[in-house]
């Protein structure tokens, strides 16, 4: 079977496929090739964003609730199309990427959400202009605007492609994605159903989604250009943004969503009673197993207040246990045991059971794993950690596990609480971008909170300011403050 | 090469080498190739069944992976796959170990990963990594080979003085049976008779492998022979080196420990440094004037030969060497393109007919080496168990027709280090059709690249990332 991903631009769906490209596991599909096509791609003028903000920030929303009506899977043939090309492409097992879109019409596209998305860049500032007055007397009048962007979006899983057309859809810019070989589906299908939805609507018509090898100079140098794009949102990390790096220039702006890993925190009281046990390895076990541990938000390495005595250790071999035998109770719809596992990663874990003075190791096999540190040493590989494998640091004090924190830690899971209000200030200031409650590190609300330590949606718009100067005769060089009928005058600097 | 060898010593032979793998060192290579495969490969998986056996009882990893694979016997070639180490076996030790010295630690490590006794190996006092060779050559059959991956961490292998030995003799073996005249006739160099100087741009001693060959070459043919004006491979500045890179990826650079001894050598590895391009253009004066018009031994790679027989040519210069002298390279061009032609135009420069340049493959990780035949070929040879992996999951390709994947093998020369190695290379081998030069069993095409992700534009949000930096910079401003 010969996958055919079209582009779609600007609310046209053109399946002009003639490029082949090698996607994963050997398969490969048939894409339009984005050069003959990048006419299309870019927007024609600057004037055709006006019709972005001839409609009211409300129909944006109502646009975006309506559309939540149709992204249902059993009756939307794109949705449809994007979970087959996902179970073709993806590692992501098929059963979690349809939970994830089924997910789309509660997750991102009710009211309320959408209004809390809004509300961290004001809803002032995308709806109008909203007048400040300074304390010359000048009066600014600031709306936030939506660009031409190219979003070069994550591929493990499809909520990437979703929260990228909200996010476009709500600061009205032009957005223009390029999709990931492992992802190939979900914009696409974004795409068609607002076509199907209203093929004229601005918002529409603002969706592009188009596929091009990453790194294809021949494209990406034409593309790249002030005069195209100002803002180029990169997921991923150092190679894939290294070579969008270089047409950053002033005119591009570049906001990175990098890779990142995730920790956890558990507390001397985790280890006071069997019931504080239990209630943390249930958690733990989430944060380890959920999406098959192919996420930042999932939990690699817990650290583990401990004094080291034989004692002590005794307790975390069973802790271990316990979160190594609630991870294979996760229900399937949450996770599920490896389908291969790499052979390198094997030996590495097989090395670490052979090290059993310093590691001692409860399953790491294709079920999944927890590594108990005996020794302290993190395993070398933490940041590599998969196929539900976690490894418990046993630390004496909060100090000794600072040295493992950096600001590649994007979430840290804690348990109990009174860790969160101990640690934050000291976490923030080592890197760390989110503090949660151990069990609900997969719960990032990075639409709505700050994402990666941004304030993604504010970065994403271009903040314009009209100023008023002579309602209130704002003092100026050439005028003199006497001169000045009714205003405000001080003396000039 | 001829298609039917003497039948006595290919008796012979048959009968050696089921007993001993390394005896195929004493036969001629029409001799050695001259096996019908369905037998070779009898005496092959007797043999790697004896060594698994062996591996079993001595080896704790082999017990590790057999255990955690539920692999008991040894059936077929591909029973085999779940014991084969990686990369990542030979640098599976905790990296705190090797910066906080702990040597002792490192060496119950290694011991774990082989079968040699490295019981009275008395680590306790080392503080470099160049200590920790010494004191296991002291206390040990071990001769260690270090060797730095991209992604930062040193791979360390047990290599024995033995094994050594065994791939010297390899490789020794290999290149004298590629010296031929134009009519076939044998120019193999006579120990005792012929004093060939062997040049090599690169290091003379140290981490990498290949130095070990050249006091082999000087042991056998007479000392002063080598020229490698590039001096000693520091271990731990290879080691330090990845760490860099691991660091700087992960923007940790600045709070890397570095050992105070090594430290101590800033200027004296500053310097080194420094001298490298003179050391080099040096030699390349030697070559021109000196070495013009004699016999040579030449190894280095593609890239280095293709410019020397540039430089060459820029002055004028052709039949440079005597036409018994003999270019063997690894490694290919720098743009991992090579030019048309360039061996039939370097041949001529040099003075030396095509076959006397000679394109060979092989790795640290094995104690074999293969030389491409006549017909642009990699015979593998009777002591290496050929295999293809399918690259996404590493099951094994058929073992008919021709196959493409990734390369793996057991080798089975390894007395006491494991043999059985996955590699990262991306090859083609022909399992069943002759080639054309008359050697009998697998071959593999000369083009061999590495296995990429073929789809390296996905991207996930886990991980980490950084910027790179180079490690003797970094060292020279710490």
């Amino acid at each position: 079977m010969q996958y055919r991903i079209p582009i779609v631009a600007r609310g046209k769906v053109i399946e002009d496929c003639e490029v082949t490209c090698e996607g994963r596991y050997g398969a490969s599909f048939l894409c339009p090739d984005p050069n003959k096509y990048l006419p299309e791609i870019l927007l024609p003028t600057r004037r055709a964003l006006e019709p972005l903000y001839q409609i009211s920030l409300d129909d944006v929303v109502d646009y975006l609730i309506e559309l939540g009506t149709r992204l249902r899977i059993d009756t939307n043939p794109h949705l449809q199309w994007a979970l087959e090309l996902a179970s073709v492409f993806n590692d992501v097992p098929s059963h979690l990427v349809r939970g994830a879109m089924a997910a789309f019409p509660t997750r991102f596209l009710t009211r309320e959400h959408l209004e809390a998305m809004i509300a961290t860049v004001g809803r002032e500032h995308l709806d109008g202009w909203k007048s400040y007055e300074r304390s010359t007397g000048r009066i600014s009048h600031i709306h936030a605007f939506g660009v031409p962007t190219a979003h070069v979006i994550a591929g493990n899983g499809p909520s990437v492609a979703m929260m990228t057309f909200v996010r476009n859809a709500l600061i009205r810019g032009y957005a223009i994605v390029k999709i990931p070989s492992n992802e190939l589906g979900t914009a696409v299908a974004l795409a068609r159903t607002a076509i199907d939805m209203a093929p004229d609507h601005p918002l529409t018509r603002a969706f592009t989604v188009a596929y091009w090898r990453g790194g294809d100079v021949d494209f990406e140098s034409k593309l790249y250009h002030p005069r195209n794009v100002e803002r180029i949102v990169a997921w991923g990390g150092f190679a894939s943004v290294r070579h969008i790096a270089k047409y950053v220039r002033p005119g591009i702006d570049l906001v990175t969503f990098d890779p990142k890993i995730s920790r956890s925190i558990l507390g001397a009281d985790t280890f006071s009673s069997e019931h504080t046990m239990r209630e943390a390895a249930i958690r733990l076990a989430d944060d380890v197993g959920n999406g098959n541990q192919n996420g930042c938000t999932n939990c690699r390495v817990s650290y583990a207040i401990s004094d080291g005595s034989p004692a002590s250790l005794e307790t975390l071999r069973r802790f271990g246990q316990m979160v190594f035998d609630e991870i294979q109770r996760l229900p399937p719809e949450v996770s599920s045991e490896a389908l291969h596992m790499d052979a390198g990663f094997q030996s590495k874990i097989a090395a670490l059971a052979m090290l059993d003075d310093d590691f001692h190791v409860i399953g790491g096999d294709k079920r999944g794993g927890v590594i108990l540190s005996l020794t302290g040493d993190q395993v070398d590989f933490a940041d590599e950690l998969r196929y539900r494998t976690l490894n418990i640091v046993p630390v004496k004090d909060y100090d000794a596990m600072l040295r493992f924190i950096t600001r590649d830690v994007q979430t840290v899971g804690v348990y109990p609480e009174n860790v969160r209000d101990e640690l934050r200030t000291t976490l923030a200031l080592h890197g760390v971008q989110r503090i949660t409650s151990l069990g609900y590190m997969r719960e990032y609300g990075a639409d709505i909170d700050p994402h990666d330590g941004n304030e993604a949606l504010r970065k994403m718009c271009t903040w314009v300011v009209a100023e008023d100067c002579m309602t209130n005769y704002a003092p100026a060089l050439w005028r003199k403050p006497a001169a000045a009928p009714g205003g405000r005058t001080r003396p000039a600097p | 090469m001829t298609d039917h060898a003497d039948s006595g010593a290919s008796d012979a032979y048959r009968r050696q080498l089921s007993r001993d793998p390394a005896s195929f060192l004493d036969h001629a290579i029409d001799v050695v190739f001259s096996l019908p495969p369905e037998e070779l490969d009898e005496i092959r998986l007797n043999v790697a069944r004896e060594k698994v056996t062996a591996a079993l009882n001595g080896t704790q990893m082999v017990q590790q992976l057999a255990a955690r694979n539920q692999v008991s016997a040894i059936t077929s070639f591909d029973d085999l796959i779940p014991l084969l180490y990686s990369q990542d076996t030979f640098k599976s030790y905790p990296q705190s170990w090797l910066e906080a010295a702990d040597f002792p630690r490192m060496t119950r490590w290694l011991g774990k990963l082989c079968a040699a006794d490295l019981r009275a190996v008395d680590a306790s006092s080392c503080e470099l990594i160049e200590d920790w060779i010494k004191a296991l050559a002291r206390g040990s059959p071990v001769d260690l080979l270090i060797s730095a991956g991209a992604d930062g961490k040193a791979a360390f292998l047990p290599r024995t003085r033995r094994e050594w030995g065994l791939m010297h003799r390899f490789t020794l073996w290999n290149f004298q049976s590629s010296m031929t005249g134009p009519h076939g006739e044998s120019l193999a160099l006579r120990p005792g008779v012929d004093r060939v100087p062997l040049i090599h741009p690169g290091p003379r001693s140290g981490a990498r492998s290949w130095g070990r060959f050249m006091d082999f070459y000087e042991e056998t043919f007479g000392t002063g022979l080598v020229d490698a004006p590039l001096g000693n491979t520091d271990a731990d500045l290879l080691s330090l080196a990845g760490r860099v890179r691991e660091a700087s990826r992960k923007g940790e650079a600045g709070s890397l420990q570095i050992n105070p001894r090594l430290l101590a050598r800033k200027t004296e590895i500053a310097q080194l440094n420094a001298e490298k391009p003179r050391r080099l253009e040096a030699l390349m004066e030697r070559l021109t004037h000196e070495y013009r018009g004699r016999r040579i031994i030449f190894y280095s790679s593609m890239q280095m030969l293709h410019d020397l027989a540039m430089r060459l040519r820029g002055l004028g210069i052709q039949g440079a060497y005597t036409p018994d002298s003999f270019f063997f390279c690894g490694g290919g061009f720098a743009d991992g393109r090579q030019p048309p032609h360039w061996k039939e135009e370097v041949a001529e420069v040099l003075g030396v007919s095509e076959n006397a340049i000679s394109v060979g493959y092989g790795m640290q990780e094995g104690l074999w080496a293969m030389a491409l035949c006549r017909h642009g070929k990699y015979h593998v040879p009777p002591t290496l168990i050929p295999y293809v992996l399918d690259e996404e999951n590493d099951r094994p390709l058929p073992r008919i027709g021709r196959q493409t994947g990734r390369f793996a093998f057991f080798d089975l020369l390894p007395e006491t280090s494991w043999g059985g190695y996955i590699t990262s290379d991306h090859v083609t081998i022909t399992w069943d059709s002759p080639c054309p030069c008359g050697r009998r069993g697998a071959h593999l095409d000369a083009a061999i690249s590495k296995v990429v992700s073929r789809q390296d534009d996905k991207i996930g949000c886990a991980g980490t990332a950084g910027a790179l930096d180079d490690a003797t910079e970094f060292l020279l401003k710490a």
